[in-house]
C-alpha cells in the first residue's frame, strides 16, 4: 500500500463491500453470560467494597472533633453492601486500640489488616487490633469473596 | 493473518491485549466489550461460508465458549483477533464437513491442511477471511472517530443503498456543499487511525 490515497480507496471499497451483520442478540447475550460462571467458580476473585460511615458516636463526634481523651471510646458504624461493621476506637496514652465486629454472614476467619498489623475475625465476627500509632489508615477485612475497605480511618 | 498488514491498527491490538488481561483478572465488563467487539466478525465467518443463521449462531457461541475456557492459556493476547478468526474458521469447517457427511478434522493442523486444499474461490479461502478481518478493523476504527464522521461515512459507505449528500447534510445539519470536503476529511482521519503503529 504505497500512499494515503490508495489506502483510502481500499478503505472505501472494503466499506462498500461489507455485508456483515450483527450476530443474533440472544447468542451474544449467551456468550456474555459465560463469564458469570467464571466469577462464581473462582472464590479467589475478590470483590472490593468501600464501606460508608453511617453513624458515629463518641467524644466530640457531634461537633466533628476527632480527638479522644485517654480511656474514651469512639464508636463508628459502617455499611458495606449487605454487611455492617461496628468499630470502636479506644485511645490509650500514645496509641490506639481498634475493636470491631462485622455484622454479616460467613466472616469467621476473615483477615483484618491495618498498617501491616493483622488479626483474624472470630466466630462472632469480632476482631481486635492493638497499639496502633496515631495516623490515618485504610482498614481491610478480607473474606472469601469480598474485601471490605474502611478508607481514611483517623486515629488522632 | 498477514493479509491485514495494509492496516497496522496497532492500537487495536493493544486494546485487545488490555481486554484479555482484564478478563483474566475477573473484569466482566472487559469480557462484554470483547464479545461486543468481535461478535460480528466471528459470526460473519460461518455466514460467509454459507451456513444458516442458526448454525452460524452455534459457531459463534462455541467460539466464545472456547475462548472463555482458554482465556488463561492464550500466549499472545494482542493477537486475539487472529485467534478468534482461526477458531471460528475451524468450527465452521467442522460444521461444513458434518453437513456433507464427511469426516471432520479433530485438530487445527488437520483443518489447516484441509483448508489449504480449498479452491481460491471457496467461501473460507484466505482472501475472504482477510477481507473480513480488514472490514472488522475498519468498523472498529470508525467507532473511534467523532460522531459526525461516523455518521457521514456510515451513511455514504455502509448503508445500502448509499445515502445521497443531501440526505447526509440533512442528517447532520449542514449544507449539502459541505459534505464532500467533510467526507474527505473523515476518510483521512479514518485512514490515520488505521495506520497507527
Amino acid at each position: 500500500m504505497k500512499n494515503s490515497e490508495e489506502k483510502i480507496e481500499k478503505i472505501i471499497n472494503l466499506m462498500q463491500t461489507d455485508d456483515s451483520i450483527d450476530a443474533p442478540a440472544d447468542s451474544v447475550l449467551w456468550s456474555k453470560n459465560l463469564f458469570k460462571s467464571r466469577l462464581n467458580e473462582q472464590p479467589g476473585m475478590l470483590k472490593t467494597i468501600v464501606a460508608t460511615l453511617i453513624r458515629e458516636l463518641g467524644p466530640g463526634a457531634a461537633f466533628g472533633e476527632r480527638s479522644a481523651s485517654v480511656g474514651k471510646v469512639r464508636q463508628m458504624l459502617f455499611e458495606a453492601g449487605d454487611n455492617r461493621v461496628d468499630l470502636r476506637v479506644s485511645a490509650k496514652t500514645d496509641t490506639f486500640d481498634v475493636r470491631g465486629q462485622i455484622l454479616g454472614r460467613n466472616w469467621e476467619n476473615a483477615r483484618v489488616e491495618i498498617s501491616g498489623q493483622i488479626a483474624n475475625v472470630d466466630k462472632f465476627g469480632a476482631f481486635v487490633l492493638v497499639d496502633l500509632d496515631p495516623g490515618t489508615y485504610d482498614l481491610s477485612i478480607r473474606g472469601d469473596n469480598i474485601d471490605i475497605v474502611l478508607k481514611g480511618l483517623e486515629l488522632v | 493473518m498477514s493479509g491485514t498488514s495494509a492496516f497496522k491498527a496497532k492500537d487495536q491490538e493493544r486494546e485487545d491485549a488490555t481486554l484479555v488481561k482484564a478478563c483474566r483478572k475477573g473484569d466482566e465488563n472487559a469480557w462484554n466489550d470483547l464479545v461486543d467487539r468481535y461478535q460480528r466478525l466471528v459470526f460473519a465467518i460461518p455466514r460467509r461460508s454459507g451456513l444458516s443463521e442458526a448454525q452460524a449462531a452455534d459457531v459463534l457461541q462455541e467460539t466464545f465458549l472456547t475462548l472463555f475456557e482458554k482465556l488463561d492459556e492464550i500466549e499472545k493476547p494482542e493477537k486475539i483477533r487472529s485467534w478468534l478468526v482461526t477458531t471460528s474458521k475451524f468450527k465452521t469447517w467442522a460444521v461444513v464437513r458434518k453437513n456433507k457427511g464427511i469426516y471432520s478434522p479433530d485438530t487445527e493442523e488437520e483443518m489447516e491442511l484441509e483448508m489449504s486444499n480449498l479452491k481460491d474461490d471457496a467461501p473460507l479461502a484466505e482472501d475472504s477471511l482477510v477481507q473480513l478481518e480488514q472490514q472488522h478493523l475498519i468498523r472498529t476504527a470508525l467507532g473511534k472517530l467523532e460522531e459526525r464522521c461516523q455518521k457521514i461515512l456510515s451513511m455514504i459507505y455502509l448503508t445500502e443503498p448509499a445515502a445521497s449528500y443531501a440526505e447526509v447534510a440533512e442528517a447532520i445539519g449542514v449544507g449539502a456543499t459541505s459534505i464532500s470536503p467533510l467526507r474527505s476529511r473523515c476518510l483521512k482521519k479514518l485512514e490515520k487511525v488505521l495506520s497507527r503503529s
